[in-house]
């Protein structure tokens, strides 16, 4: 198994890791009428953060500078590759029976949730003197946000 | 006016049923002390290992080695309130890499510290 097989499974089940104890704490926090969580890893790179990065001329220690290390590389048949990993998922939930309890013998809930996850890649390719060729986002995702409308 | 705060305040606290505060962590933290003993064009690969440990990666990266360590953490926080619940779980981490030309002596470092700006944050709202 490579070594970017490996570190991309060990992020992934921190992340994981992550994930579910953010599910559990939403879980937990259903007992009541509403609930708001947010799930953040990493800073969320945005399309102006990288815009000073020129093909061709940007080197590896210019991004690092402004971005920080990043989370992995690998090299690649045309170069090397670094990615920044970062997510921002946010989960909201309204529970419209929660308020009918105090006068129904039952307990009925009528629940409306929704979650929305932002996981984001951002890759740099580099060549054999560390001078970026190109960058992209992998899976950019904006306008996530609270609204527990399913529908 | 002093009592119509602690007023407010008391009645506030008859919403909060609870919080929580929770932090996990991958790895051990960087000591900077340590990173700043390894110089370019002088410290061995061997040197970096005794100060810092086994690498968790090492990579081939145009002919030249490259280690890397890694180090995660989060921290999650929670508000429970009757009617409303607001949770957070925010997660960093902090890289270091260092470049061994082929001789074996150390090219460059590069240390990326994110960890020390993760807050226990309740409000799941705005950044």
């Amino acid at each position: 198994m490579s070594e970017s097989l490996i570190l991309g499974r060990l992020f992934r089940s921190f992340s994981r890791a992550a994930v579910h104890a953010a599910m559990v704490m939403i879980v937990a926090s259903g007992t009541v009428g509403c609930s708001f969580a947010r799930l953040t890893i990493n800073d969320e790179i945005g399309a102006g953060d990288v815009a000073f990065i020129v093909p061709g001329h940007t080197t590896l220690r210019d991004i690092i500078e402004r971005l920080g290390a990043p989370d992995e590389i690998q090299e690649a048949s045309e170069g090397t590759v670094i990615f920044y990993h970062f997510l921002d998922a946010k989960y909201s939930r309204v529970n419209f029976g929660y308020l009918l309890r105090p006068w129904t013998p039952i307990q009925p809930d009528l629940v409306l949730s929704t979650t929305g996850f932002g996981t984001d890649v951002f890759e740099v390719t580099f060549d054999d003197e560390w001078i970026a060729r190109q960058h992209a986002f992998t899976h950019h995702i904006s306008g996530r946000s609270y609204v527990p409308w399913p529908f | 006016m002093r009592r119509l705060a602690h007023c407010a305040v008391a009645g506030a606290l008859l919403f909060v049923m609870g919080c929580s505060f929770s932090r996990a962590t991958l790895g051990d933290e960087f000591n900077a002390g340590q990173i700043a003993t390894i110089k370019k064009g002088e410290t061995l690969k061997g040197e970096v290992v005794t100060v810092l440990g086994a690498p968790d990666r090492v990579l081939q990266m145009n002919g030249q080695e490259l280690f890397q360590y890694y180090r995660y953490d989060a921290k999650a926080a929670s508000l429970l309130l009757i009617l409303v619940n607001f949770t957070r779980l925010n997660v960093k981490s902090d890289d270091l890499y260092i470049w061994f030309n082929r001789e074996g002596v150390v090219q460059d470092v590069i240390f990326g510290k994110r960890a020390d700006k993760l807050k226990f944050q309740v409000w799941p709202f705005g950044e």
